[in-house]
């Protein structure tokens, strides 16, 4: 009934859009294996691929991380990624471990939640590049070791103080032979 | 009819129920809305009248819909509809047919009324909203869809209920991106519609990070952890199908599409020093923009394309820069503080929202793009991650406040504030999408 009666113009909305979003549904070439490739854990991770290992794959796993491993870990101050005395103090020991043996470590960037996610991975990084650095600089091959960050996304605490922050503020090392 | 696709259909009453009273009569109403929070103006939504087939269910989610909107734009408030002594006339919707005495008399400034008509699965919802002491009609739309877009007609009509009474549009028919532990420990990307609904994009049992809206709304780019490294992808919000944009050197974070589609600006780490760069479509085609050592990220565009605001820490501390583009002119924005990050720029051009540290919390600040005085606009609980409406009458962002992290949102002046999420876990990373099509 009544209706339409009353309108004089219509709009059609737009409704047609550019191809970006089309053109990168077809772009799927360079993507990765699919986690639900079946494979089992060691036996299908490449060397490069590290999807599973260290801190990312515990908190895949239980939702937590947890500190430890014979390396040492290695603090910095707040918005750092310089080593200071006791830095530098476990990046000798952690060198005088990778020295004795051959294996390939990850070097793990970590931050305090007291800044924006993504300058804090941009951080993280700073700091694992600063550590696999001194570790260089001390005689380690650098092709047995390998950085990555994972900014303020996996603290091993969550309270608000320093005490927890400082704890946070890591980088950590993890085998990546057994 | 009219395809498959959603098709919305919309008319300009103005033009036909003469204008003239119609926009002299609007300055009673007009002149009332200072701004969110401040005043909020009571109005009444009368339930939607049946042309043909009535659908009780369909009335009342139009109702609630439009009544949350308004809620959340701090400018309106709903009268309840049980105090009405009125409803919506038969015949056209025209100011001539309108009661305005019974509409005054429970204290309503405004009024809308509706009517709808379904055919099959077509749905067609005509709305006119008036000015009950101006006795004007100040607008009327009609939409025409699928009837599950009852929603999203209800958002469009409160968007024109802003539209008729302060010059531009509401942002409510658009979609927020954001990122949440609900229902695991693992971080996920969803989308949610200011009407409550949420949908889960991704369930890859890791991190996601810095979501941003493609273009064209389809997709919704974001960094993920899925493979052990930070890596961009782009998830199909249709499909769920989630595509590896870029790899390779080392972090890749905060994929911002230029408003034109042509490239993507991302910041990018190589050798422990991020940079912020831009990629084509593909992934593809690098081209540096800026190369220093400090960290770079959090590239934002003008709406028009022509500059980029990111954030820097080449001054010692981070802080808030733009950059022409592509002649990349740096030029400092922030100055006081020592820790300002995340900006984005707000879709009319004119201001640049951020966060910044203030002792042990962050807040949400604006500034002018041009330069000049910042302003906070949250002052409890710690909040980051700041988004614009697409109205830029709003800024969503994440609060921590107690143990979670909410999505809230402020208004520019800071006075109007909303919680816009609930439940367990916390939500983080919002980004608002442009007005839906």
């Amino acid at each position: 009934m009544g209706l339409g009666r009353v309108w004089l113009r219509r709009f059609r909305m737009l409704t047609v859009v550019v191809g970006v979003g089309l053109a990168l549904g077809v772009t799927a070439g360079c993507s990765s294996k699919s986690k639900s490739s079946g494979l089992d854990d060691d036996a299908s991770l490449s060397d490069d691929k590290l999807g599973g290992r260290g801190s990312m794959g515990e908190f895949a796993s239980s939702g937590k991380v947890t500190s430890g491993g014979r390396f040492e870990d290695v603090f910095f101050a707040y918005d750092a990624a310089e080593l200071d005395g006791s830095g530098t103090e476990a990046v000798r020991y952690n060198a005088e471990l990778l020295r004795a043996e051959k294996g390939r470590v990850e070097i793990e960037g970590h931050c305090d939640d007291r800044g924006t996610a993504e300058y804090n991975l941009a951080l993280g990084a700073r700091r694992a590049k600063s550590v696999r650095d001194a570790l260089v600089g001390l005689g380690i091959s650098a092709s047995r070791l390998s950085t990555v960050s994972y900014g303020e996304e996996l603290p091993l605490c969550r309270d608000t103080n320093e005490a927890c922050w400082s704890r946070n503020r890591r980088s950590h090392l993890v085998d990546l032979t057994k | 009819m009219a395809g498959s696709r959603q098709v919305l259909f919309r008319v300009i009453l103005g033009s036909f129920i003469g204008l003239s009273g119609a926009v002299s009569a609007s300055a009673q109403l007009r002149a009332e809305i200072v701004g969110p929070g401040v005043m909020r103006i009571p109005i009444a939504a009368a339930p939607l009248a049946p042309a043909g087939q009535a659908d009780a269910a369909l009335e009342a989610e139009f109702s609630r819909v439009l009544a949350g909107d308004l809620d959340i734009s701090g400018l309106f408030r709903v009268i309840d509809p049980a105090s009405y002594i009125e409803g919506v006339p038969p015949g056209p919707l025209g100011p001539e047919r309108v009661n305005f005495l019974n509409w005054q008399t429970i204290g309503a400034r405004g009024v809308l009324l509706g009517r709808y008509e379904r055919s099959q699965d077509e749905l067609t919802v005509e709305v006119a909203f008036f000015d009950v002491p101006g006795h004007s009609m100040l607008g009327g739309r009609r939409f025409r869809g699928r009837s599950g877009e009852i929603v999203r007609m209800a958002h469009r009509a409160a968007d024109a209920i802003l539209e008729f009474t302060t010059g531009i549009p509401g942002p409510f028919d658009s979609k927020l991106a954001f990122v949440s532990n609900r229902g695991g420990h693992s971080r996920d990307l969803f989308t949610f519609t200011l009407d409550g609904k949420i949908d889960r994009i991704t369930n890859d049992h890791s991190v996601v990070m810095a979501p941003a809206w493609s273009p064209d709304l389809r997709s919704v780019v974001f960094t993920s952890f899925r493979d052990g490294e930070p890596e961009l992808f782009n998830a199909d919000l249709s499909s769920k199908v989630e595509n590896k944009i870029a790899s390779k050197m080392g972090l890749n974070i905060g994929g911002a599409w230029r408003p034109d589609g042509s490239v993507l600006a991302v910041a990018r780490e190589q050798e422990g020093n991020t940079d912020i760069y831009t990629l084509d479509f593909r992934g593809q085609n690098q081209q540096r923009l800026t190369d220093h050592w400090g960290i770079d990220v959090d590239p934002s565009w003008s709406p028009d394309g022509t500059r980029l605001a990111f954030c820097s820490s080449r001054g010692g501390t981070p802080q808030v820069y733009t950059m022409s583009y592509p002649d990349k002119k740096v030029s400092r924005v922030t100055f006081s503080g020592n820790y300002n990050c995340s900006p984005v720029w707000s879709p009319d051009g004119r201001s640049i929202a951020y966060a910044g540290r203030m002792g042990r919390d962050f807040h949400v600040f604006v500034t002018p793009a041009g330069g000049g005085e910042a302003r906070q606009l949250t002052f409890v609980g710690s909040n980051e991650d700041p988004t614009w409406s697409p109205d830029s009458r709003f800024i969503a962002f994440s609060r921590e406040q107690g143990k979670n992290k909410k999505i809230f949102l402020v208004d520019v002046t800071g006075r109007w504030e909303r919680q816009l999420t609930t439940g367990d876990g916390d939500d983080t990373s919002p980004s608002w999408s442009r007005r839906l099509d």
